[in-house]
């Protein structure tokens, strides 16, 4: 169950730049090495599981405030299949419209610009979190 | 059914599409985005072969007292108040277009003059060797649709007050109902409706809605009143007593499954869907709506301010009736109004997620 479901507070989006995590572990990973490495003005949603990462982004442009998102990062486990995690995340951008980055860590498009992250598979980046202000 | 709704130059939209209605759609966003302002022009669509047309939406928010003037009267539902505009409104059914225009006319010269009204001991003071027309205001309406084309009207406003003159028009089949959120029930038109399902032995199916909400109810009945009647229910007291007395919520339920029971094949408007209803009976409540709605060929277009009301219609409408529904979010973004649409699936992605998408 999403983490914000828990607290049973609503979420609305109140940045321009969203990071976007599956399950509620990732989503306290994030807001804590975001707070850790004072990295400020990015937004962490959980969108609950992978599977239902498509609707969430649909789901997501239908609320207040999204006209405002500059950036829209994805991070996800790789689980057993790093190829094909990265196969989920851009089918996902490809079914709502939103531009799909060629390859992890890099921005792509406009108006949002999107990217995504995949974990673990790239250690070096995800232990350099002074990178993610670069990317978010 | 309604599946596209498009409105220009009515109120605050200048142009407002809404691509997706569903047999039950619930319309919510923040305040003044214009939700029962859809409603409205929704049902002016519907009612326009009706003197009255414009006068409803006064008395439906409240305004009791207007001046008899066009800028007064007819300019508050063009956009920006600017009456050399057209206002249009149209609806996709059933894969067909309908579509009504109207527009302000201010000399317009009627092509008939009606004779006039003397009463017997009426002694004119004038008499006229000729008669001719005066120029009038005008809203001139038309409507077009696959079967019907080039229907005209005007809405007149004049020293007889208003008039209709119907030049091209016949009245449709499908009918629709408002049900305003500050207008009380009116109960005689509620014993109006009583008595059409009465007639057709159709009351059990009332008294069953209704005990959703008051358990008790074991059957109703309509009572003469004078001039009036009023709906009476049998809650196991010594009499029965009106439904009014059993509460908001139970008359406001009424109401709507009158109105749902009594509008077959048409649409029905009901603005602030949550008010007088306890959220703990909601998905019970919107579960039995889009049963009837089915049954009898009905459309409903809802307003909610609240998320117990949304929640509890994604939760009562599901399983088979899922495609029955849908949520449409009005938003304002830099002045234009825009209608986001969710289905079943993205409402689960909110409200699961408690996304705030009021």
């Amino acid at each position: 169950m999403p983490l914000e479901k828990k607290c049973n507070k609503l979420s609305e989006i109140k940045s321009n730049k969203l990071l976007l995590v599956e399950g509620a572990d990732a989503y306290f990973f994030f807001i804590w090495a975001l707070q850790a490495f004072g990295v400020e003005g990015i937004q962490v949603m959980d969108f609950g599981g992978i599977q239902d990462l498509t609707v969430y982004l649909k789901t997501l442009s239908g609320l207040s405030n999204y006209e405002n998102v500059t950036n829209i990062v994805i991070a996800r486990d790789a689980e057993l299949n790093p190829d094909s995690a990265i196969k989920n995340v851009k089918n996902s951008f490809k079914q709502v419209l939103l531009p799909i980055p060629p390859n992890p860590f890099e921005f792509t498009g406009a108006n949002p610009r999107t990217a995504f992250m995949i974990f673990p598979g790239l250690k070096i980046r995800l232990y350099n979190p002074e990178r993610w202000k670069i990317y978010v | 059914m309604i599946s596209n709704l498009s409105i220009k130059g009515f109120k605050g939209f200048e142009q407002l599409d809404i691509p997706s209605l569903s047999r039950i759609t619930l319309l919510g966003g923040r305040n003044n985005v214009g939700k029962t302002s859809i409603l409205e022009a929704l049902y002016m669509f519907y009612d326009r072969l009706d003197p009255q047309m414009i006068l409803r939406q006064f008395a439906g928010r409240g305004v009791a007292t207007i001046a008899f003037e066009p800028e007064s009267m007819w300019a508050p539902v063009f956009y920006n108040y600017e009456m050399d505009r057209k206002i249009e409104i149209s609806v996709i059914v059933n894969s067909s277009e309908e579509k009504m225009t109207l527009k302000f006319n201010p000399h317009y010269i009627p092509a008939i003059i009606p004779a006039m009204n003397v009463r017997p001991g009426f002694r004119p003071t004038q008499i006229k060797t000729d008669q001719k027309a005066e120029p009038s205001f005008s809203l001139d309406i038309t409507y077009d649709s696959k079967t019907m084309k080039n229907q005209t009207s005007h809405l007149l406003m004049g020293l007889n007050g208003f008039q209709l003159q119907v030049e091209n028009a016949k009245i449709e089949g499908r009918g629709a109902t408002f049900l305003w959120a500050r207008m009380g029930i009116n109960p005689t038109e509620d014993a109006q409706k009583f008595g059409q399902l009465d007639v057709l032995g159709q009351l059990e199916k009332i008294v069953d809605f209704l005990k959703i909400i008051e358990p008790n109810l074991k059957s109703l009945s309509s009572v003469s009143l004078g001039k009036t009647s009023l709906i009476h229910g049998d809650i196991g007291l010594k009499r029965k007593i009106p439904v009014a007395y059993m509460g908001d919520g139970v008359s406001r339920l009424l109401s709507i499954i009158l109105a749902i029971a009594t509008t077959k094949n048409g649409i029905v408007m009901i603005d602030e869907f949550e008010n007088g209803i306890h959220h703990s009976v909601m998905s019970k409540i919107w579960e039995a709506i889009a049963k009837a709605a089915r049954e009898y060929d009905c459309q409903l277009i809802c307003t909610t301010h609240s998320y117990e009301c949304l929640e509890a219609a994604y939760e009562g409408i599901s399983g088979e009736l899922a495609n029955d529904f849908s949520y449409v979010r009005i938003d304002r973004i830099e002045n234009k109004i825009i209608a986001k649409c969710f289905d079943h699936e993205m409402l689960k992605v909110a409200i699961d997620g408690n996304l705030e998408v009021r």
